[in-house]
């Protein structure tokens, strides 16, 4: 990271707290455009659930469409966010300082709004709870049968994984946090904001052993998490992979695939991410053409990982020479719509973000970087998509049996709402809590160097 | 007698860690010193005591602790009403793994957590004595918590030391 | 932190100045001490490391010719051959990236070991090797096997998958071979230099290096873009050998992860055999003064870091196949893992992830120098293991189909190994070792330039009361 502009300790706080201190002009109208879209997806939500779920054109044998599909797409995208953030903590990478924090709350939201579409999804949701073994003395217990949860349903692994990961990120953003809550309590002046703020930082000084406790916690978290980063996609495509009733889901490769595929699309959302920080915020000084420059390497690296992995599903879909699933990928590549939007998948998931992504001009570009990582989701979007609905259509083996599928209005409504909700949910909390953490990048200065090797200057970092 | 603090700001390291060093020469004891600072600085710096802590333990605490709730949650209540699904037995070992995986890192991550908050002896209802500008302009504070009898002694020394300000705390 | 700031009136900032230090390396010569440990005539233990490696190469090469002259046509005889060979591959042939993956990640720690994993690469010649008789045994096209490749009569090859493999193993091998010469071409420069009586093998082999900026920077380039093809075709040569050497000769195993789950296997091997490697530099090479906990430290994470990934690998496999309970799948858990192959399969997960797991989690055993080098003698015992119990099944696999149930007739039984499969075996792993042994004489084993230009980007530097390492990174 040889980009660098070299800051005060007052800079650095009043430029990283000034959204907190005072909303940006463009803040309220984003905020209140955004919950219009909420609004109208959730007024949705409440016809489904007063008419029933016969407002979403989900039926027979198509029984899982644009919510699973939602659903599957957050989870991915949650992903990349802590393990960008976990893996950089344990690898001490510098350039970490700035997107750790951004890469963490997109991880909160994009789970909060996974798990909406499962509310969304299931036609009872005020029986959601039964999901969870609570005692008999709890609400949760069927009572009448008596039945406690199936733990050999992937439909129980779910939860638990993502309530494991929902809770951990929580934790890890709120522990990582505590620094800067301080730094907001000192600043402010108001009197019940800086209550709230003094509650919330728990007392926090900046004593040696606070610092050396964070400095540890981060990394012993981020080596918990990760393990937990691997295990919850994994056990979210099981829910696929483990069917063998549907053409094209049952592949040993879903884990990787799906994982690889989430690390695809989450650092593509945490590079789009940072690039609307940078401009809405004005944060030059602290996301460098450098950031996305690194990014756009391990988006190539992933990129073409996650290629072969959809090569290797393909490839041993057609080994067994299979009628039914030769049948499936035909209609996958030869049929209208399917192969409109396979092509459309493909291109946009990599042929044109990751010959975009070869040139160094185009990586360095916060705008191409941009809109090439939103071609990305789109794409993945797409092949969530492509992975659900056709190998339902064709699942039984009795052809009049076979549908199709296309979303509702309502069901665009409410995955419109997750989008708005997420970007919604980040503002909101750059609002309230510094995105970039301000004493991380005061570290970073502070632990800058340079080597002056004859008329060349490198950047060097001090390694306690 | 109640013990009272004082704090003296100052802007360089060096100094702080020369005046670290006399007010150990005086008498002062570890435990009555401490720095604070607003961004991380690398261990030693102040020559400040090397703060020891057992924050690698509660990892392992905690996971003890999620593996057993994941065993009451498996074995529990695949027992307490055994129903077969799918024709795999009551006690199916692949999916009881991912329970028990997911429970011992849960527990693990909470107990951590827990952990790191003790360690960092949070939350400190009462702060001492203690100085905004440590966290917003990057100034280094020294507090010396002593008796009463000393605190006088303990102003005097950061003042004869270039403190840009000295503070009483707040106990 | 500088004061430029007025207290009086409260005016300024507090600024951290960049700290600049200087460096050169104009006087600083290349290291005396590793140029005279390379030149060196080997000692007594590296003469009989070298005969018992070669009498053994020798007792696996007649081990080999029996089974050549018993045949290619039963192909169970075949199945603790195809076992040594395919584990020459998923270990000694893992190392090289090591060298590759870290020099992508820039980190410093490895510079004294990545000449070692480079040099690993000899070993591709010793597979290469084992794999041709191999070519002759596997079942061609037209006798009915199936393949990945969509095999239609008079339209692909028969032999194909032979001839992609064989093409796939060579650029492999190839491709290794040119990244350890290309980085280890400025230590041949500076060998031809000081060395007396070497010097014409190490002109040739320097290839008229002067260190130029034009080739210091191609060097760099040739070293990335190889680096890649190296990974890419470590996925493709274990890609092949996983579906087309194995798994074709498995009828109702179809699992997409595993090629990618023996390609991890490859690393891990690779990352286990390098730290033993290491060991025995530190330990017996004289190398103490260059090979410090950190190498190990580091090592001993990345292989805890693999042995955690090799559970989710498996467990990806198993949850797929075990749930649905088909048939053949059944059947395919009982070969590997659940029938016969039981023992061998609870020594596999026991040695290759219990072992590593429970131990390498504790800081004290990860951060020492006899803990990673024990904990990879286990990982390498299990990954014979795990090739073992794929390999020998698939290979003395009875095919009869039974006509009711449509599935296996009969199970396979564990293949013993026979007294010319130990003698193969033994070849198997003493030929690498002998070819690295060989090689060590001209290609010194830690990386003169490497280590010196290391003088440049990192030191210990006083800060404020303290010590502090400075590290920079100049790419």
């Amino acid at each position: 990271m040889q980009e660098h502009t070299q800051l005060s300790d007052k800079e650095i706080t009043d430029d990283l707290l000034s959204p907190v201190i005072r909303s940006p002009k463009w803040f309220w109208m984003t905020i209140g455009s955004l919950g219009l879209i909420m609004l109208l997806g959730l007024s949705g939500y409440v016809w489904e659930l007063y008419s029933g779920l016969g407002v979403t054109n989900v039926k027979r044998p198509v029984y899982w469409g644009a919510y699973i599909t939602n659903f599957v797409f957050w989870i991915g995208i949650s992903h990349a966010g802590i393990m960008v953030s976990a893996i950089l903590r344990l690898t001490q990478a510098e350039w970490r300082r700035s997107i750790t924090r951004a890469a963490e709350v997109l991880t909160l939201f994009s789970l909060i709004a996974a798990l909406s579409n499962i509310l969304f999804h299931v036609g009872r949701p005020w029986r959601i709870y039964w999901i969870t073994p609570l005692p008999p003395v709890v609400i949760g217990y069927d009572f009448a049968r008596g039945i406690w949860p199936n733990i050999r349903s992937p439909f129980v692994w779910d939860p638990v994984a993502v309530g494991t990961y929902l809770l951990s990120t929580i934790l890890f953003i709120y522990t990582c946090l505590l620094p800067d809550i301080a730094l907001v309590r000192d600043k402010v002046k108001s009197k019940i904001p800086k209550i709230i703020y003094s509650v919330l930082a728990l007392g926090f000084r900046g004593t040696p052993r606070q610092w050396k406790i964070q400095a540890t916690t981060p990394i012993l978290l981020s080596a918990l998490v990760l393990p937990i980063f691997v295990s919850v996609h994994s056990i979210v495509s099981w829910d696929f992979a483990v069917s063998i009733a549907v053409e094209g889901w049952h592949s040993t490769i879903f884990a990787p695939y799906f994982i690889i595929g989430a690390i695809h699309s989450g650092v593509s959302a945490v590079a789009c991410l940072m690039a609307g920080l940078l401009w809405l915020y004005k944060l030059d000084k602290y996301i460098k053409p450098d950031h996305f420059d690194a990014i756009g390497r391990l988006l190539v690296i992933v990129a073409t990982i996650w290629l072969f992995t959809l090569f290797l599903e393909w490839i041993f879909a057609l080994y067994p020479l299979e009628d039914p699933e030769i049948a499936l990928r035909n209609m996958q590549v030869f049929q209208s719509p399917w192969n409109y939007l396979f092509i459309l998948f493909l291109f946009t998931a990599y042929i044109i973000p990751v010959s975009a992504w070869l040139f160094k001009n185009i990586r360095r570009s916060a705008k191409w970087m941009f809109f090439t990582t939103i071609l990305v989701n789109v794409g993945m979007w797409l092949e969530r998509f492509l992975i659900i609905i056709p190998g339902l259509s064709r699942r039984t083996e009795l052809s009049f049996n076979w549908g199709s599928y296309s979303p509702s209005l309502v069901e665009m409504g409410l995955v419109a709402f997750t989008f708005a909700f997420v970007i919604c949910g980040i503002l909101v909390f750059a609002r309230i809590f510094p995105i970039i953490p301000p004493f991380d990048v005061k570290e970073g200065m502070r632990l800058r160097h340079v080597i002056k090797i004859g008329k060349r200057n490198i950047s060097a970092v001090v390694r306690e | 007698m109640a013990n009272k603090s004082v704090l003296g700001l100052f802007v360089d390291e060096n100094v702080v860690g020369d005046t670290l060093s006399s007010l150990r020469k005086s008498g002062y004891k570890d435990n009555e010193l401490e720095v604070m600072t607003g961004s991380p600085y690398p261990e030693g710096t102040f020559g400040e005591a090397e703060p020891h802590h057992k924050l690698f333990r509660y990892p392992i605490f905690g996971a003890v602790i999620g593996f057993t709730v994941a065993l009451i949650i498996t074995v529990g209540t695949q027992l307490a009403y055994p129903l077969v699904t799918g024709g795999k037995p009551i006690l199916s070992i692949p999916p009881m793994l991912v329970i028990f995986y997911e429970m011992t890192l849960l527990f693990s991550v909470i107990v951590t957590i827990l952990g790191a908050l003790f360690e960092s002896r949070l939350p400190k209802i009462f702060m001492g004595a203690y100085d905004e500008r440590i966290m917003t302009e990057g100034y280094i504070g020294l507090v010396v918590t002593v008796s009463e009898s000393r605190i006088k002694k303990a102003e005097d020394t950061l003042k004869k030391f270039g403190a840009e300000s000295t503070k009483r705390g707040w106990e | 932190m500088k004061l430029e700031y007025d207290s009086k009136t409260r005016k300024g900032k507090l600024i951290y100045p960049e700290k600049v230090i200087e460096r050169s390396l104009g006087k600083v010569p290349p290291s005396k001490d590793l140029i005279d440990k390379h030149l060196h005539k080997r000692g007594g233990m590296f003469r009989i490391s070298l005969m018992f490696t070669a009498i053994f190469s020798v007792i696996g090469i007649l081990g080999t010719i029996f089974k050549i002259i018993n045949g290619f046509d039963n192909l169970s005889d075949w199945s603790v051959y195809v076992t040594a060979c395919v584990f020459i591959f998923t270990t000694f042939m893992g190392a090289p990236m090591l060298s590759m993956a870290t020099k992508v990640a820039r980190g410093n720690w490895s510079r004294p070991v990545s000449r070692l994993s480079e040099i690993f690469c000899i070993s591709g010649i010793a597979g290469l090797l084992m794999f041709l008789p191999i070519l002759w045994v596997l079942p061609s096209l037209e006798d009915g096997r199936n393949t990945l490749w969509f095999y239609d009569p008079g339209k692909v090859p028969a032999y194909s998958p032979h001839i992609w493999t064989t093409i796939a193993m060579i650029a492999f091998i190839l491709t290794a071979l040119a990244l350890l010469w290309i980085n280890a071409r400025p230590d041949f420069a500076i060998l031809r230099d000081n060395s007396k009586g070497k010097n014409k093998i190490y002109s040739f082999l320097s290839w008229g290096w002067v260190g130029s900026t034009k080739q210091w920077n191609s060097l760099r380039q040739r070293v990335s873009i190889l680096g890649i093809f190296y990974f890419m075709l470590l996925i493709t040569v274990h890609f092949c050998l996983a579906s087309d050497f194995l798994m074709t000769l498995l009828p109702g195993w179809i699992d997409s992860l595993y090629p990618v789950t023996q390609a991890h296997n490859a690393i891990q091997g690779g990352v286990a055999v390098l730290i033993i490697a290491v060991f025995i530099a530190w330990k017996w090479g004289g190398y103490k003064q260059y090979i410090g906990l950190d190498q190990f430290w580091g090592l001993g994470k990345l292989l805890f870091g693999i042995s955690l990934l090799w559970v989710w690998f498996f467990i990806s496999s198993l949850m797929v196949l075990w749930y649905g309970k088909k048939p053949n799948e059944r059947d395919v858990l009982q070969i590997l893992m659940f029938g016969k192959y039981l023992p061998v399969f609870l020594g596999t997960i026991f040695f290759v992830f219990i072992i590593p797991f429970t131990l390498l989690i504790l800081n004290n055993v990860r951060k020492s120098f006899y803990g990673p080098p024990i904990i990879a003698i286990s990982v390498l015992i299990g990954n014979f293991l795990d090739r073992f119990r794929h390999y020998s099944s698939a290979y003395s696999l009875d095919r009869t189909i039974d006509e009711n149930t449509h599935r296996f007739a009969n199970l396979p039984e564990i293949y013993v190994p026979s007294i010319v499969d130990i003698m193969v075996l033994l070849g198997a792993i003493s030929l690498p070792i002998f070819l690295i042994l060989i090689i060590s004489k001209y290609v010194p084993i830690i990386s003169l330039w490497e280590n010196r230009e290391y003088i440049l980007y990192g030191s210990h530097e006083k800060y404020h009361h303290t010590e502090v390492l400075v590290e920079g990174k100049p790419y």
